[in-house]
């Protein structure tokens, strides 16, 4: 009997809980797409640098995995029990018949284990097929030869995804047999005939609030942006934070009680057609949801910084590769043993014949130069002592030349600083804003430019040169005093397998273990190419991961809310269509206030994005605004299908609820 | 028992009674030597309404013919599975008849389909409810007023036609009140105000007292009272309370989805009709005593 009451029950709420049924699919098939990335990767022929970018990438994704079936599973537990106080009645009635809790709880597990098996099959099967497409994403993103396409089923993601799934729905059991064994028969028979009231607010309390929660947001978004500066310490950032999530919070609080207010206002359009009607339903579902439209707001916005600068940061590292590294190879080597990287090459029999046009060029550390003197200001004794690398421009442009950078020229008087970190730039800035005059070897030189100028000697990573003093030729500058050395130029076998070979062996062969010589630093286009194509898609990868599930989580719980609140206000369909409302005008006042309730919390999160997004930037130093259209559009594209894609289906319900 | 005289429209196996129609027509007669002429608001003809398949048919109306006039204040008596609510809710177009005509205003809404049915409703019907079906998302004023906005009413017009209709049913306190703040007397009249706020042809009310108190019960009636006689709605109200009936102008009784019988208070004080009333349902027994 159980058996099969179970069966008709889960038939049942399929039909009726689709919504909950599709979610529970969709997340198991995106937790297992993401999962098996790691196997698709695995297959890849990749570079040494990719590789460890891989490996680093799947060890972060199986730790995001836990958070995000953390987040799955608080999303199930909460709608199952969502559906259980729905079926409250049903209950009660079994109750009344002489149902044991016992058996009433064997019952609900049953249909748990009917859930969670089918949603586990359907789920597997559809994740397995989208992870096919997932895996042209993956040898695209990360720029893999695919020589060969194989049909994939990751074993390791399957297993990980039933047993957290089966986690999941073990949670959800004895969160389920809790509430029933916990509740009263009365409390059940009852549920049914309790209408939800209308929490009131007060229209001036509600105003003062809703003004405090603008407050509060302004305050946060002026310290995240313009007042930037001033947040130095963790609890600085903390309370932007946490004035931000209050804010939203205050926000929906009262925002229901404002727009009856607003309502009062404007009468002329209050009392036109079914508004009225609409927004007192919109103002009572709000006031039932604050919490949950708080938490949406908070994931869509989450979800937006992440897949905006992820995509971002892609195109604007991509950009900044090209710029960092044009030639094949850079090398630099300290000259503390006379030895420049030449002789090194020629020790270790390297033949020149792999390269061309290389170029060697020297800088200089002198006594008088050091940091304080160009700078003027104090930043720590070490900071202040130490010496300022220093070069000849004619040099500096030779070099310059191999990297296609700007050249520079100088008067006898003159001086330049050439620097392109960030924080460096600025110290030296303050400095050059001064005029300062300095003395080298007696006679004084004066800024050509009171800014830092763009260059750099050694290809690396990110901008890392902290600034080089340009002077002008006639310098006498002795080997004495020589720094260091450095070497830039081309291969003469341009091909992808040789760039591997030397990225793989040279640095190796230049520093072997035994050296008793300086070590010599090597930085290469691919391998700087292949780390800013490795970061990036794992950046992406693990924003499309954590912005999938957050929009998914979000839109359901907004999409199960509104299906309960048609079936509950059928009634007030139909007293609307006895007062000769047309099914037109009846659908267009569910359309607007289902609509609504899903638009509002994206409309605040897309001004929280605004704010966010520059943090992200920063965070992330990412500048110039090349890119963002591209992170824009896909980031609206993917929050529209998903979030869009529940309201449709949501509204679409709904409407056939109401009709019935 | 001038006024409670009683017509039985008993068309059980051989037809029509011989007595009952004598008996209209001389009522009838009656009427048009008044020398009033009397416009027929509300005219069912020969009105049916099957439920069920040929295997299991229920009749829930069996071939109901009747009229009101405008200004009528009518009540339809009968037990529960008498057919009185499917009777109402064929007239109000939520549910459609098997076979027969309903007029109103001379014309035949069974013929009506989609957006007409919709246009009927809000322009010539007003709804009383035993639930009373007030949306509990906003107060009593917006309610009143989405009667009117459903109608298309100019936005500028409304506040100025709720305030009439609550002042001449006296509820003015309770416009600013939500639902959930009212009591069930208030929620009744504020339904009242917003059945009579378009002024329709025709009020219908499904047992408007049936959860309420008989005090509030008595105040929700006097207002239909004030409703039909100062303003000259014509209320038709289904009903098992006798009581209730009372209140009417005449009285039709319905028993297994059949008209059998009808009184008319004339002269009568609401006392003596309700006498009538007890006493025609004591003398025709059967399922219909049980209720009292």
């Amino acid at each position: 009997m159980l058996f099969s009451l179970s069966i008709k029950n889960f038939r049942k709420s399929i039909r009726d809980y689709s919504i909950y049924f599709f979610t529970m699919i969709l997340g198991v098939a995106v937790f297992y797409i993401f999962n098996a990335i790691e196997t698709q990767t695995a297959m890849m022929e990749v570079s040494q640098t990719k590789a460890a970018i891989i490996d680093s990438m799947n060890g972060i994704m199986s730790g995001v995995s836990i958070f995000v079936s953390l987040v799955l599973g608080y999303l199930i537990v909460y709608a199952s029990r969502f559906m259980l106080k729905k079926r409250k009645r049903e209950f009660g009635i079994y109750l009344t018949l002489g149902m044991g809790r016992i058996r009433l709880a064997a019952m609900l597990w049953l249909e748990t284990i009917w859930m969670g098996l089918i949603s586990l099959a359907v789920g597997l099967l559809a994740g397995m097929g989208i992870s096919q497409l997932m895996s042209l994403i993956v040898s695209n993103l990360f720029q893999a030869d695919v020589s060969r396409y194989e049909f994939v089923i990751s074993g390791q993601a399957v297993g990980k995804s039933i047993l957290y799934f089966l986690l999941i729905y073990l949670v959800v059991m004895i969160f389920n047999t809790l509430s029933v064994s916990r509740a009263r028969l009365a409390e059940f028979i009852t549920a049914g005939r309790k209408k939800e009231k209308n929490f009131l607010k007060k229209p001036l309390l509600s105003g003062l609030v809703f003004l405090l929660a603008v407050v509060m947001l302004g305050t946060a978004y002026y310290n995240v942006t313009a007042n930037q500066q001033a947040m130095t310490t963790e609890t600085d950032v903390l309370t932007q934070v946490l004035l931000g999530i209050f804010g939203t919070f205050l926000v929906f609080w009262s925002l229901s009680g404002f727009l009856m207010t607003a309502a009062g206002k404007f009468r002329k359009l209050y009392y036109r057609r079914l508004n009225s009607f609409v927004v007192g339903e919109l103002s009572n579902k709000l006031n039932s949801t604050v919490m949950a439209c708080s938490v949406i707001c908070l994931l869509l916005f989450m979800t937006i910084c992440l897949l905006f600068s992820a995509i971002a940061r892609k195109e604007y590292k991509d950009q900044e590769a090209a710029k960092l590294a044009p030639v094949s190879i850079s090398m630099s080597k300290e000259m503390t043993d006379s030895k420049s990287i030449f002789d090194i090459m020629e020790v270790r029999g390297i033949s020149m014949e792999d390269f061309q046009d290389l170029v060697s060029v020297y800088t200089y550390h002198l006594d008088e130069v050091t940091n304080y003197t160009l700078i003027g200001e104090s930043y720590g004794e070490e900071y202040d002592n130490q010496k300022a690398e220093v070069m000849k421009v004619g040099d500096y442009n030779r070099a310059a030349r191999v990297y296609h950078m700007p050249e520079y020229e100088l008067e006898e008087d003159e001086y330049l600083i050439v620097a392109d970190q960030e924080g460096a730039v600025y110290i030296r800035n303050r400095g050059l804003a001064d005029d300062r005059e300095i003395t080298i070897k007696g006679k004084s030189y004066h800024a050509k430019e009171n800014t830092c100028q763009d260059g750099y000697l050694q290809m690396s990573y990110q901008p890392q040169n902290s600034g080089i003093l340009l002077v002008p030729d006639s310098v006498k500058l002795g080997e004495e005093e020589q720094y260091k050395n450095y070497v830039m130029g081309d291969y003469r076998d341009k091909s992808k397998e040789f760039a591997q070979e030397m990225d793989k062996n040279f640095a190796q062969i230049l520093n072997p273990e035994q050296s008793t010589y300086g070590k010599i630093q090597v930085t290469t286009q691919s391998a700087i190419y292949d780390d800013s194509i490795g970061t990036s898609a794992m950046y992406i990868f693990l924003g499309l991961y954590l912005g999938i599930c957050f929009l998914i989580s979000g839109s359901a719980v907004l999409a199960l809310k509104i299906l309960s609140d048609s079936a509950d206000s059928r009634e007030k369909y139909q007293i609307l269509q006895q007062l000769g409302c047309e099914e037109k005008e009846i659908r267009r006042a569910l359309r607007r206030q289902n609509g609504l309730l899903f638009l509002l919390p994206l409309l605040l999160s897309a001004v929280h994005a605004i704010f966010g997004i520059q943090v992200c930037r920063t965070m992330l130093s990412i500048y110039g605004s090349k890119g963002s259209g591209t992170a824009l559009a896909v980031t609206m594209a993917l929050t529209g299908a998903i979030y869009g894609g529940y309201f449709l289906l949501s509204h679409k319900c709904s409407v056939k609820i109401v009709k019935e | 028992m001038d006024g409670g005289r009683a017509f039985f429209y008993n068309r059980d196996s051989t037809g029509q009674n011989k007595k009952g129609v004598v008996e209209s027509l001389l009522f009838c007669a009656e009427k048009k030597k008044g020398g009033e002429s009397v416009e027929k608001l509300l005219e069912i003809q020969h009105m049916m309404k099957y439920y069920g398949n040929k295997s299991s048919l229920t009749k829930a109306v069996d071939d109901i013919s009747f009229s009101v006039e405008k200004g009528e204040f009518t009540a339809v008596m009968g037990a529960s599975g008498s057919g009185k609510t499917t009777l109402l809710n064929c007239i109000s177009t939520i549910d459609r008849v098997t076979g027969g005509h309903i007029l109103v205003e001379g014309k035949d809404v069974t013929k009506l389909r989609g957006r007409g049915l919709s246009r009927f409703r809000r322009e010539k019907l007003g709804f009383i409810f035993q639930d009373f079906n007030l949306l509990d998302t906003l107060n009593g004023f917006d309610n009143i007023a989405l009667a009117l906005q459903i109608q298309n009413e100019k936005p500028g017009r409304i506040p100025g036609k709720v305030e009439e209709i609550a002042r001449k049913l006296n509820i003015q306190e309770v416009l600013k009140k939500y639902p959930y703040q009212m009591s069930g007397g208030q929620k009744q009249r504020c339904a009242c105000a917003r059945a009579i706020v378009t002024n329709p042809s025709l009020i219908l009310a499904d047992e408007p007292t049936g959860a309420l108190d008989s005090q509030s019960a008595g105040m929700l009636l006097d207002n239909l009272q004030f409703l039909n006689q100062e303003l000259g709605a014509t209320i038709l109200m289904v009903t098992h309370d006798p009581l209730c009936a009372s209140y009417s102008g005449r009285v039709l009784f319905l028993k297994d989805g059949k008209l059998f019988h009808e009184l008319r208070k004339g002269e009568s004080s609401r006392k003596e009709f309700f006498d009538q009333i007890i006493h025609v349902i004591a003398l025709l027994g059967g399922d219909l005593s049980r209720v009292v």
